[in-house]
């Protein structure tokens, strides 16, 4: 009995001394599948927002600990705030979100691309009024469906589009919780998968069968890009964990003597282009 | 509290409403059909397993039996529905019918073992007194053996379908649609997510309707029982 009573109190020790490490430590809530914002590489989360939120921690003087978790379940988390005060996974601003959490500067803005299987590349292809190849979002009508991540932009944007009277009328859209996932069903149950630039570049490349290209509306002054805007949430009312992350995106957005932010700087070491 | 705010939206919004209601039908059919498949399967691959203990023309045919409940309960039934959905039957539009079959015959290795329990713990007399009154070894399993067993297999069935009706929630890991059996009741709880920015309303009404399912089938599984017990007298 005296030995189970010793065992739980040293339990209970490692539990408090746990508890006391939780407070220096920020926890950050991701879904590492969604490069080069955040990814797995040798088995360490890595990626842009994992370079901005360890920058974070540098002002704050915390450690920072990533943690991956199901996309659906961060902006819940950071509004309940007790497992994690902060979510950074390439979170675009909504009206639904706003009203549970607050939002950083916007940092990235990330136009929409479509992946496809190459051989429909040449009804899909279109010289667009600004100059680059595009596909246009009517061009998309498939008996199959469209392949989207369940939560992310091309999700909402596509949702639209697929209701009565939107340009996909009719359309099957499938749900995925890895892009990975999404884009294996490309050809089998789905033609298409909507998704950011550039996770979608990432998720082309090396891939032969597939190609991807922006999307376009055709709007009456010219084509317009279909485009998405990242933030990272924090927890209503951390007012100091805010103000210390716009401080390091100010940072980060100005530019160089190049022109080049510093965000672009990340966004390019990620991608190899450095 | 927001979470009973967001919970009273669910239920008053007929659109978000409705996810729930398509997906609780989806995770039904699937599971229903998913269990057939599963009783079926594991009746065959028991029946082959017991006659070949004194058959020995039905000894490869019980090491097939044996690879495979070895093979589908040893791994994960995550990894069966992916290489199912991806590999074996990566045929376009034959998605719904990867993911049930994929369920069917994953059940079946567990309902086999469940059966093979049953029927091995019918006395061993039992077989010796009907092969002994000159009945045939088929006609003593079926009219001695089988009905005594059915009374010890059909909790630790129930135990089976339970556990199928939960395990469906990995359906959306293949992707799933709005409109086809692959939305399910967990994929429902995940798009209403997307409308209301919280996951754990609709995941707590997902819940409770899983928990509906899993009630009923206890319920049927008892009435069962009573019947089958409604001879036993002693």
């Amino acid at each position: 009995m005296k030995k189970i009573l010793k065992l739980f109190a040293l339990l209970f020790c490692l539990f408090a001394v746990s508890a006391c490490k939780a407070d220096d430590t920020l926890v950050v809530y991701t879904e590492a599948g969604f490069a080069p914002f955040e990814y797995i590489s040798e088995g360490k989360i890595v990626g842009v927002d994992v370079d901005i939120m360890n920058l974070v921690g540098e002002k704050l003087g915390k450690k920072v600990r990533f943690e991956n978790v199901n996309f659906d379940v961060i902006v819940d988390t950071v509004a309940a705030g007790k497992l994690t005060k902060v979510g950074a996974a390439g979170l675009s601003i909504t009206e639904e979100r706003m009203q549970k959490v607050d939002f950083s500067k916007v940092y990235y803005q990330a136009n929409l691309y479509v992946i496809y299987d190459i051989s429909k590349e040449a009804s899909l292809k279109h010289l667009m009024s600004d100059g680059n190849y595009g596909v246009y979002w009517s061009s998309l009508m498939t008996d199959k469906g469209i392949g989207v991540q369940t939560g992310t932009t091309a999700d909402l944007f596509l949702s639209d589009e697929v209701k009565d009277g939107g340009l996909l009328e009719g359309v099957k859209v499938n749900f995925f919780s890895s892009l990975d996932t999404a884009v294996s069903d490309i050809g089998l149950n789905s033609d298409f998968v909507i998704i950011d630039e550039l996770p979608a570049r990432k998720l082309v490349e090396g891939k032969a069968n597939l190609n991807c290209l922006p999307l376009y509306y055709q709007g009456e002054a010219g084509d317009e890009l279909a485009f998405d805007e990242y933030a990272i949430c924090v927890t209503k009312g951390e007012t100091e964990l805010l103000a210390a992350i716009n401080e390091v995106l100010d940072e980060l957005l100005q530019e160089d003597e190049n022109g080049l932010t510093g965000i672009q700087a990340l966004v390019n070491k990620h991608l190899g282009l450095d | 509290m927001n979470l009973f705010k967001d919970i009273f939206r669910i239920i008053s919004t007929s659109e978000l409403r409705n996810y729930l209601f398509e997906g609780f039908k989806n995770t039904i059919v699937i599971a229903c059909v998913a269990a057939l498949i599963g009783l079926v399967i594991g009746f065959i691959v028991a029946m082959v397993k017991i006659f070949a203990i004194d058959n020995p023309k039905l000894k490869p045919l019980a090491f097939l039996c044996n690879v495979y409940t070895t093979v589908i309960r040893g791994t994960p039934i995550a990894l069966q529905l992916f290489v199912m959905v991806f590999a074996i039957l990566a045929i376009p539009g034959f998605k719904v019918t990867a993911i049930i079959l994929t369920f069917g015959i994953n059940s079946g290795a567990y309902v086999s073992e469940n059966i093979r329990a049953g029927i091995l713990s019918v006395d061993k007399g039992q077989m010796e007194a009907g092969r002994s009154l000159g009945l045939s070894r088929f006609k003593t399993m079926t009219k001695i053996i089988l009905p005594q067993a059915v009374k010890n297999v059909i909790p630790a069935i129930g135990n089976e379908l339970i556990a199928l009706v939960k395990e469906t929630a990995i359906v959306s890991m293949v992707g799933s649609t709005v409109g086809t059996l692959t939305f399910d009741l967990n994929q429902a709880a995940s798009t209403i997510n997307k409308t209301i920015a919280n996951y754990l309303a609709p995941a707590l009404l997902a819940a409770l309707l899983y928990l509906a399912v899993v009630y009923g089938i206890t319920l049927v599984i008892k009435l069962i029982e009573r019947r089958l017990r409604a001879g036993d007298s002693n």
